[in-house]
């Protein structure tokens, strides 16, 4: 396969995505029991505004009118009004993503970088006790439920020894600009951050480290140690090159589950990001907008998993020499 | 290990065993799971107190009398703990065989089949492995109500592909195998073929994931009720979590016990997941150095 056949393939593939996605929010919509205007309105709305959103989805015409208007009211960016907020979905989920994203991206570079160390360290004492414990802790790790380690560090780090504010992303009452202001947001997501890095350090850890145990005992490692390589440059060289991909990939195909560990964490500690966001709308039934962060972080993940994917293998030599060669 | 390599059964079941019990994580986490397993069982014959009498003063510090002290209600921690194993464990494994199923039966048809069957389900395979599974439950359990049945069969139904794909895998290379070919020359319908020759043979390694993914459907379960989407009539450690939180300035107790729990019970079947995989993947194995 060619690498134009391929960039074809995964476009296609990232539109049937999103179509699917589109696809399982309209079933979803319009398989509840009950009104589906009323759904796609919220449940705080009035008579009127049901009515108005009944009429701008067609939701009124038979199904697959209804299909065709909902797939491209979307197309267009409308991905619904939110009526407890007065403001459009897609433009309350904007403001908030950036603010999102900066947990997020900080703590998965931490914990890619704190996972592969550990994994470097366990896989070239492969079997022995440390590398036994250090994975056993690691699958308790993974264990924890994200929001719940957030608040045990609230009491150990806020409440206990009163080092670090718990809630928010700036102190409210300091009103500050500039550098401290930089400073001020920098304390109050040190929390946050390193929960997320927490529960994430294992997913990197355990990928990076079976790939290593798994390249060292590959045939071409065993010959380069047979004709006498030495054992450092053995591992800087080919091993760790190798296997440093798979925990790349990770990050693409992980993203959706650290987004929801990150709505979770922001709820605990008062992070003004999605997370409150999708708090707020569970609890006044604001279907679109719960909708909208569907939407959108399914989409978000698509596009990662693809711009990834194509990285690979631009990064990857081993599928660059089999592009060359067709 | 194979069912047509003619073993005794008794004496593979041992070889397993043998090897299994040298991951010292998986022999931890089986019998911490059997703890727990019996906890579920039997946590009404337990000498504790009624998880939702509100007899006791509110917000007491753990004490001899209430081991996890008492919640906001006044409501005795220890025994809504104990009886959340029940929920957990309902909807880990629920969802878990949910998805499971719908893997090896959609993963099966897939591999054995092949051509078109073969590419629609594997397209929908990698399409459903990206959407965010815990956004799209949410949805459903928002707009559809949050019975315990309901969010059983959605986390199945958002989970199955991982298991789709490796069932997928083991029946592409057993198909070609002796044994199911001189099943198709003696004319068995396929539906056997598939049921009863195939299926058994190659859901070795589902077992393992299968584990795995009781574990994350406990986190999953945990994560909606955190947000207020668990079933209101059951007593769930992840809505234990949200109402203590908003207490952990003052009585740390609430939201911590049912945490552990969740870490305690989610950990174990991660160990014995994690065990079942090494033992299953040569790869991963020790060597003899």
């Amino acid at each position: 396969m060619g690498w134009k056949e391929y960039l074809l393939r995964r476009i296609i593939q990232l539109f049937f995505i999103v179509f699917i996605v589109l696809i399982l929010n309209f079933l979803i919509i319009n398989l509840a029991p009950g009104d589906p205007a009323s759904i796609m309105a919220g449940e705080l709305a009035t008579k009127e505004y049901i009515e108005a959103v009944r009429q701008k989805w067609g939701l009124n015409k038979p199904i697959y009118e209804r299909l065709i208007s909902y797939v491209s009211n979307v197309v267009h960016g409308d991905f619904g009004y939110s009526f407890t907020y007065s403001q459009s979905v897609l433009s309350l989920i904007a403001e908030r993503i950036p603010i999102t994203l900066m947990l997020t991206l900080t703590s998965s570079i931490l914990a890619f970088v704190i996972g592969l160390l550990l994994a470097v360290r366990s896989a070239q004492n492969a079997f022995s006790k440390e590398d036994i414990i250090v994975s056993n802790a690691m699958l308790v790790l993974y264990s924890v439920p994200s929001f719940w380690l957030g608040l045990v560090l609230i009491g150990v780090f806020g409440v206990g020894l009163r080092l670090l504010p718990t809630s928010g992303m700036t102190d409210v009452r300091a009103a500050n600009t500039g550098l401290l202001l930089a400073i001020d947001i920098l304390i109050h997501s040190i929390l946050p951050i390193s929960t997320l890095t927490a529960i994430q350090i294992p997913v990197y850890y355990k990928i990076a480290r079976n790939s290593i145990v798994e390249q060292s005992s590959e045939d071409y490692a065993l010959t380069f140690t047979m004709a006498g390589m030495n054992r450092s440059d053995l591992f800087r060289k080919y091993i760790l090159r190798n296997s440093l991909l798979p925990p790349v990939t990770v990050f693409a195909l992980h993203l959706g589950y650290i987004l929801s560990g990150a709505v979770l964490v922001e709820i605990v500690f008062g992070w003004p990001g999605m997370g409150r966001l999708l708090l707020g709308a569970v609890y006044s039934r604001d279907y679109p907008l719960i909708m909208g962060i569907y939407l959108i972080t399914s989409i978000t993940v698509a596009f990662a998993n693809f711009f990834v994917d194509i990285l690979y293998v631009l990064l990857d030599p081993r599928v660059k020499y089999t592009n060359e060669s067709s | 290990m194979k069912v047509h390599e003619n073993k005794n059964l008794l004496e593979s079941v041992r070889d397993f065993w043998n090897k299994y019990k040298k991951n010292k994580g998986g022999v931890i986490g089986l019998y911490s799971l059997l703890i727990i397993l019996l906890v579920a069982v039997v946590v009404p014959f337990l000498p504790i107190y009624d998880p939702n009498s509100i007899q006791f003063g509110s917000f007491m510090p753990p004490s001899l009398a209430h081991l996890f002290g008492t919640d906001e209600l006044g409501r005795d921690v220890l025994s809504r703990v104990l009886w959340g194993t029940r929920t957990s464990l309902s909807v880990g494994f629920g969802a878990a065989l949910v998805s499971s199923l719908a893997g090896i039966i959609l993963g099966s048809i897939a591999g054995y089949f092949g051509g078109l069957f073969d590419e629609v389900i594997s397209r929908i395979t990698e399409i459903f492995l990206m959407i965010p599974a815990f956004f799209l439950i949410l949805l459903i359990a928002s707009i559809y109500g949050s019975s315990i049945y309901y969010v059983i069969l959605v986390i199945g139904l958002t989970t199955w592909p991982s298991t789709a794909r490796i069932i997928r895998a083991q029946t592409l290379s057993l198909k070609e195998r002796e044994f199911i070919y001189a099943q198709k020359v003696i004319g068995s319908s396929a539906s056997r073929v598939l049921f009863i020759h195939l299926i058994p043979n190659a859901i070795q390694p589902v077992i393992a994931n299968s584990i795995l993914q009781v574990a994350s459907a406990i986190l999953l379960e945990a994560g909606l009720s955190f947000l207020g989407l668990g079933d209101p009539n059951l007593i769930s450690w992840g809505k234990m979590i949200y109402n203590g939180s908003i207490y952990i300035f003052s009585s740390w107790w609430i939201a911590f016990f049912p945490g552990l729990a969740i870490v305690i019970t989610v950990a174990s079947l991660n160990m014995i997941g994690d065990a079942l995989a090494t033992v299953l993947n040569p790869r991963l194995e020790e060597r003899g150095a």
